[in-house]
């Protein structure tokens, strides 16, 4: 008999942790964007079909065309990244099924009822060969609504945003970008934050910068891909001149006590646009080691903290950092050199409550 | 038995319909792309390669002195690495050009249990060994500039006497390439300056903030700056994490808000505005935090006494 390894992941969204292994790429553990699997160039314009189990969600007016509007917007967030080069078609019709099947051959989006849904509102199963990716999956949870009010105009117009956000997020995974944390620090400068009622945030602030999409946490309805997703997906599929133009920082974190402080989380700030939003990211190994790569050329201000999960999960647990205190790095960045710059030592502060 | 990865077929072969490209979207193209032959993936030759977090091969690393650093060989397809007994794979040898006076290199292999699970199958999986090798670089002091920025070579290849069959085994032929930088002047001490100045300003915390964490009221603002005439100076921030819970109420625009208690802490507090700006050989970074009960901060360059701010809950801000 052939055994054969199976390298099929569930990526979900709705789980408030993920494995630490997980870093910005598939597989879990590859944390250099060299070694990340990815669609090849021919697989490109990648086709979806919408999948058809009957079992849309009576909520919001959704219907088959509201969808397939929420679908598309969902990808184009992807296709329209400047600095990568990603196309994706979305098939006219649906494809009806019982539910997705990996090995059928057809990346498919739908909703499908699931016993295993859980907590879980939406997943991706990803499957590749190698460093090839080669199917994916979308799934959402045809009793994603089931709790949100109808009576409340305010919740029923958040249902299209959310599954649009729902979609950009699974169809990250399809390009092959993991879960990164979500960032602890309110940042207030949500320029594309949603109207907040009036008193809900201090007078300083209008909004709340949101966390990558591809965080394991709400974004804080902020529907727009941020530096970090931009950047790694086009780490994967880089727009001609991307890399060239991009520089990496890389390191070590230790503890004080100079050991490797695993799986801190050291991530840039980007200022390009003019306002300060939180750029690529990645988890220390096991050495403590990080890169972080296409940052821009110029002054970098990394971000490092530890990470603040504390859910009965083994490799957080494992991890051990969550009581060392952020700290602030500068550097400079030239385009075309990785730079691995002196250890960074962190030190222990207050501990956060449990 | 050579382990193969698992096989899933790429591609639509359906009949085409018109498809809609949608805003944003490329036009569709026909036809479609064939599939795969299920039964060649995984095939071919075992390719040997680097790994790790520091494989950058589009890159030049540049590595300071005294930097220890770790890269990883692997195969691919990765089950050729699975196995009772170290694979043909890992007899590689390490060569670079560079000279022994700038780095040394140490190879070993290591290998941990893994859980195969088997298609075909929901229930069997076997345990087995994984193995992947280690390479290590030491960057030496160097005694002189000799040697300094040049760009080198590291590359893996078979040993002396080839790699022992049964399996056809292929390099990738990318090398990576790296120098070594000079070594950094101490960071004058005077270079590096910090500053905190509240503004006054105080007010109520908001709905958002209340929810989160309800014993807060009010917020006070200032305005940190850091000035630095060089790079590779650091700021700590001690962060009061909370974690935030329970059912929050009032979040109708955050869906999150609906899930249970959120496992993630929170710093109390917030900042209103970050700038970073070039300033010569260095920068000016500054910070405009809202905080709720207390703000203490230093940055430190290495070598030097760190300088330290702390400002309270009545807004006040000054230097230990």
């Amino acid at each position: 008999m052939r055994r054969l390894a199976v390298l099929g992941v569930l990526a979900a969204h709705g789980l408030p942790g993920s494995s630490i292994a997980a870093y910005d790429f598939w597989p879990p553990g590859v944390a250099s964007s060299a070694s990340a699997v990815r669609w090849e160039a021919s697989a490109f314009p990648l086709r979806f079909r919408i999948l058809d189990t009957g079992a849309l969600p009576d909520y919001a007016g959704l219907t088959e065309e509201v969808w397939r509007e929420i679908v598309l917007r969902g990808i184009s967030a992807w296709v329209e990244v400047e600095t990568a080069d990603i196309s994706i078609v979305v098939e006219d019709g649906t494809f009806v099924a019982e539910g997705a099947d990996i090995d059928d051959g057809f990346n498919t989006i739908g909703f499908e009822a699931r016993e295993e849904w859980g907590d879980n509102r939406a997943s991706a199963l990803v499957v590749w060969t190698g460093r090839r990716m080669i199917g994916c999956d979308v799934l959402l949870d045809p009793a994603i609504f089931d709790d949100w009010p109808e009576d409340d105009p305010r919740v029923v117009e958040r249902a299209a945003p959310f599954l649009g956000e729902l979609v950009m997020h699974e169809m990250g995974h399809c390009l092959g970008l993991q879960h990164v944390p979500a960032n602890p620090v309110w940042l207030g400068q949500g320029a594309n934050s949603p109207d907040w009622p009036a008193g809900f945030l201090p007078e300083p602030i209008t909004g709340l910068s949101s966390d990558p999409q591809m965080a394991i946490a709400a974004s804080y309805g902020v529907p727009s891909l941020t530096p970090d997703d931009r950047i790694g997906v086009s780490l994967l599929y880089p727009a001609p001149g991307f890399l060239e133009e991009r520089g990496s920082i890389g390191g070590r974190v230790l503890t004080p006590e100079g050991e490797p402080a695993a799986f801190v989380y050291v991530q840039s700030v980007d200022y390009a646009s003019g306002e300060a939003v939180f750029g690529p990211g990645a988890f220390a190994d096991e050495r403590g080691q990080f890169l972080l790569e296409g940052l821009p050329a110029g002054p970098v201000h990394l971000w490092g903290r530890p990470t603040l999960l504390y859910m009965e999960r083994p490799g957080y647990q494992q991890a051990r950092v969550w009581e060392l205190v952020d700290e602030h790095r500068w550097y400079s960045v030239r385009a075309g050199v990785a730079a691995v710059v002196p250890d960074v030592t962190m030190q222990r502060g207050r501990r956060p409550p449990r | 038995m050579r382990h193969l990865p698992l096989a899933a077929a790429m591609g639509c072969t359906m009949a085409l319909a018109a498809c809609d490209p949608g805003d944003g979207l490329p036009p569709p193209t026909a036809p479609l792309p064939p599939s795969p032959d299920y039964g060649q993936l995984g095939e071919g030759p075992v390719q040997v390669r680097f790994d790790g977090v520091f494989y950058a091969p589009h890159q030049v690393l540049e590595f300071r002195p005294g930097a220890r650093i770790e890269l990883r060989v692997v195969a691919e397809p990765r089950n050729p690495s699975i196995g009772p007994t170290p694979p043909q794979w890992t007899s590689f040898v390490i060569q670079t050009d560079a000279p022994p006076a700038l780095l040394s290199l140490s190879r070993e292999i290591r290998s941990r249990d893994v859980e195969v699970e088997v298609i075909g199958s929901t229930e069997e999986s076997v345990t087995a060994q994984a193995y992947v090798g280690i390479v290590e670089i030491e960057v030496r002091e160097p005694a002189d500039e000799v040697g300094i920025a040049q760009t080198y070579e590291l590359r893996i290849v078979a040993p002396g006497d080839g790699f022992r069959e049964p399996y056809e085994i292929s390099i990738e032929p990318t090398p990576l390439r790296f120098r070594v930088a000079a070594r950094e002047a101490q960071i004058p001490c005077d270079v590096l300056t910090l500053t905190a100045q509240a503004d006054g300003t105080s007010g109520p915390a908001g709905s958002f903030f209340s929810r989160l964490f309800p014993d807060v009221t009010e917020f006070r603002t200032g305005r940190l700056t850091l000035r630095s005439t060089r790079f590779g100076v650091g700021m700590r921030l001690p962060g009061p994490y909370r974690l935030r819970g329970g059912e929050l109420a009032e979040a109708a625009w955050d869906p999150s808000a609906q899930r249970k208690p959120d496992a993630t802490g929170h710093p109390m507090l917030f900042i209103a505005g970050m700038e970073l700006m070039a300033d010569g050989d260095g920068f000016e970074q500054t910070f405009t935090p809202g905080w709720f009960d207390d703000l203490e901060l230093s940055a430190h360059a290495p070598g030097c006494e760190p300088l330290r701010i702390h400002c309270d809950a009545r807004g006040a801000c000054h230097t230990e």
